[in-house]
């Protein structure tokens, strides 16, 4: 079958795809690629973690704002020039970035960045599922699976690698050539692939969704410095948040153009296998920052050694992902989503275990072992999902998945890490002991230490149980699959 | 192996659970992979966190040490004191005589004990009690991950009576007590000193009058009398800090 774009032109799906994952995968790759830069930062800038901490905080509200408004600019704009625009956008912000000596330099560059990924990575599942052929959409999504999973996965290690070896600008200079390669290329092999439309931008949804989405996303982001219980950073903003994206929901509900069709989330397949890519994104997520921690603090691991250790996992789940894909198209979603969540269950629950000696290769194994099963789950339950959904839907559809995934992700890792700091300081010994017998201390702090990261990884456990007895629910195949051709209204 | 074991067992279980389309077969072969599984990953917790397979093994080491401060009239063990008890101390001394010094391990797991003998020779005596494989298809079936993991050591000095024990805080106080001296001071000390060796010199002629007349005798008296008085005096200092 020859593939063909929203004006009826052929083009070649190959060189397409190729373009859209690489550069994708450049600009997700900006989501985790300060995680282990951080202290680096704060020396060479001469600032606080509060202030540094913007640069990811920061990155993270602009990139949770962009997405929800994703679905109307890939109905509005051609595919072709949103992509390059996103693109050229995201230059910007690197270059930006990659030349900063100044805290407000960088600042900008990497927010100018996060408009970009805010808008690739939705972008990168609706162009994937609108022109590859239903029966080929778990391979097609697989693809972008790889993007998603393992660009993320991959940024700290990164990172830890050219910190240690050159300076932070070289982390964003790398960047450059890659993305006016994909620039170029994508002048001459990126397609408008989507039908769009003179739709009219809602703008008060756009206000109540980036103050509501924005606050609620502010609200979490704090959980892990100022605790669940403070007012003015955490339980305002949340609150705050909720009552704006009550709003904004009413308003996409009885709006006669919404911003965002929520009301996909009246189909079941789609509601199920959004909640199970969000729960799998928590365990993912939560875990990714909890293990390299357990490393540094416990095993006295560089962040460099600890993002090695967890490489194979996320190299796994990038050989994984396009693999599961075309599995999922051949046997559908159900059994290999039940069989990923049994996996994920066994996976995690060894690490509620673990002890001040623990064999790092069972760390690297098991570590794999759950990204093998994360890797059976995220992408064919969001292709699952979108089997349900028809033309202009598909992009409502990925942008309410990746916009509830966005929360879901912040939510659990506001949760992870509060569980681990909370169980933490209940079990440190008490201070006087540090000055009577600081080893008898020592000792005693590694073992709340060692409880702290077992109530974490007991939640995350929880986490993945919970997503097994939703998988259950799931139906076999659904029935109404049909053909999208680019977005079409049919 | 037993992580080999593992990985082998998710990948049955996937395929079997997701790849085999007859229902029966599926039921069976997905059973039967699940319960190896937990079976591995169980025995993989029972290795890491209850020691399954292993055994605690005892090993004692004993080898001569030397004092970490050579220039001082007698030797000294210095010990570091860490937190208000003494059970936390940290000793240093020195592997050979001529090595840099080195100091007992700080990892928590450590008891040192220091005892004063009648031997001529100071030593250390290390027994180290670790985990390890039971036997070799233990070692095998759960080697690629090494958890021969230390228990714990006990350090213990035997030290001829020769030899002082003081804190490093008192070592510090003890050089500057030293050149603190003023000049009547030392020459008070000059004099106890001199008096104390001939009171030795006599006594010990007394005792064999022979000596009289043997010069090369007297010195060695006389000089075995010096350090003597030296290390007591010594001694007395430190005797007094370490109070």
């Amino acid at each position: 079958m020859e593939a063909v774009d929203a004006q009826g032109k052929h083009f070649n799906r190959g060189l397409l795809v190729a373009v859209l994952l690489i550069g994708t995968f450049v600009t997700v790759l900006n989501q985790t690629v300060l995680a282990t830069a951080l202290p680096t930062l704060m020396k060479s800038l001469d600032e606080s973690l509060g202030t540094v901490q913007w640069l990811t905080t920061g990155f993270m509200l602009v990139n949770g704002i962009l997405i929800p408004i994703s679905a109307w600019l890939s109905h509005r704009y051609n595919t072709k020039w949103l992509y390059l625009g996103s693109m050229v956008i995201f230059l910007i912000g690197t270059t930006i970035s990659a030349t900063a000596h100044t805290f407000p330099q960088l600042l900008t560059g990497r927010l100018i960045q996060a408009v970009a990924v805010g808008v690739t990575m939705p972008l990168l599942q609706v162009i994937m599922l609108s022109i590859f052929p239903a029966e080929k959409r778990g391979t097609a999504m697989g693809m972008a699976g790889l993007v998603i999973g393992l660009a993320p996965a991959l940024g700290p290690t990164l990172s830890g690698w050219i910190i240690d070896n050159y300076e932070w600008q070289v982390l964003f200079g790398v960047m450059i050539p890659i993305i006016i390669v994909v620039i170029l290329a994508g002048l001459f092999f990126m397609k408008p692939v989507i039908h769009t439309g003179k739709e009219p931008l809602d703008f008060w949804s756009f206000i109540i969704s980036t103050i509501g989405f924005g606050s609620l996303l502010y609200g979490f982001s704090e959980v892990s410095s100022q605790g669940w219980g403070d007012f003015t950073y955490v339980i305002l903003p949340l609150i705050i948040g909720v009552i704006f994206i009550a709003f904004f929901v009413r308003r996409q509900v009885t709006h006669e153009k919404p911003l965002l069709q929520v009301h996909v989330f009246q189909i079941k397949q789609f509601a199920l296998t959004t909640i199970l890519s969000s729960i799998v994104l928590i365990a993912m997520i939560g875990v990714e920052l909890v293990i390299p921690q357990y490393l540094q603090t416990v095993r006295g691991m560089s962040p460099f050694h600890a993002g090695l250790t967890l490489l194979p996992g996320a190299l796994l789940i990038g050989v994984m992902s396009p693999i599961t894909g075309r599995i999922y198209d051949k046997m559908g979603a159900k059994r290999l989503i039940i069989a990923g969540m049994v996996i994920l269950t066994l996976g995690t629950l060894p690490f509620t275990f673990l002890t001040e000696n623990t064999p790092i290769i069972n760390v690297i194994v098991l570590y794999a072992l759950r990204m093998f099963a994360i890797s059976m789950v995220m992408m064919p339950a969001t292709t699952s999902g979108m089997q349900a959904l028809t033309g202009q839907l598909v992009a409502h559809g990925t942008a309410v998945n990746n916009t509830t995934r966005q929360v879901a992700s912040s939510m659990g890792t506001a949760i992870m890490i509060s569980v681990l700091s909370n169980v933490i300081k209940n079990n440190l010994p008490a201070k006087s002991l540090l000055k009577t017998a600081p080893f008898e201390y020592k000792n005693q702090a590694l073992e709340a230490a060692l409880s702290g990261y077992h109530a974490a990884f007991w939640i995350a456990t929880g986490f993945a149980i919970a997503g097994l007895i939703v998988a259950l629910f799931l139906t076999e195949k659904p029935k109404n699959m049909v053909i999208i051709d680019g977005g079409k209204k049919l | 192996m037993i992580l080999v074991l593992i990985a082998l067992f998710v990948i049955a279980f996937f395929v079997s659970f997701v790849l085999i389309t007859k229902r029966k077969l599926r039921i069976i072969a997905s059973l039967i992979s699940f319960v190896a599984l937990v079976a591995s990953l169980t025995l993989l917790i029972q290795n890491d966190k209850y020691h399954f397979g292993m055994k605690q093994v005892s090993h004692v080491t004993s080898h001569q040490i030397f004092t970490a401060a050579p220039k001082t009239p007698a030797d000294l063990l210095l010990y570091q004191q860490v937190g208000k008890g003494s059970e936390e101390n940290v000793y240093i001394y020195k592997k050979h005589a001529d090595s840099n010094a080195t100091h007992t391990q700080t990892d928590g797991k450590t008891i040192n004990c220091v005892f004063f003998t009648s031997a001529k020779q100071a030593t250390i005596e290390v027994t180290t009690i670790r985990y390890e494989y039971k036997n070799n298809l233990y070692k095998l079936f759960f080697g690629l991950g090494d958890n021969e993991t230390l228990v714990s050591r006990n350090n213990t000095f035997n030290l001829p009576k020769s030899w002082l024990k003081i804190s490093t805080t008192n070592a510090k106080k003890l050089a500057q007590i030293q050149k603190d001296m003023t000049p009547a001071q030392k020459q008070a000390q000059e004099t106890a000193a001199k008096a104390a060796i001939s009171a030795k010199v006599k006594a010990a002629i007394m005792a064999n009058p022979k000596l009289a007349t043997d010069p090369s005798a007297q010195a060695k008296i006389v000089k075995q009398a010096t350090t003597d008085f030296q290390q007591k005096a010594f001694a007395d200092i430190v005797n007094k800090l370490e109070k």
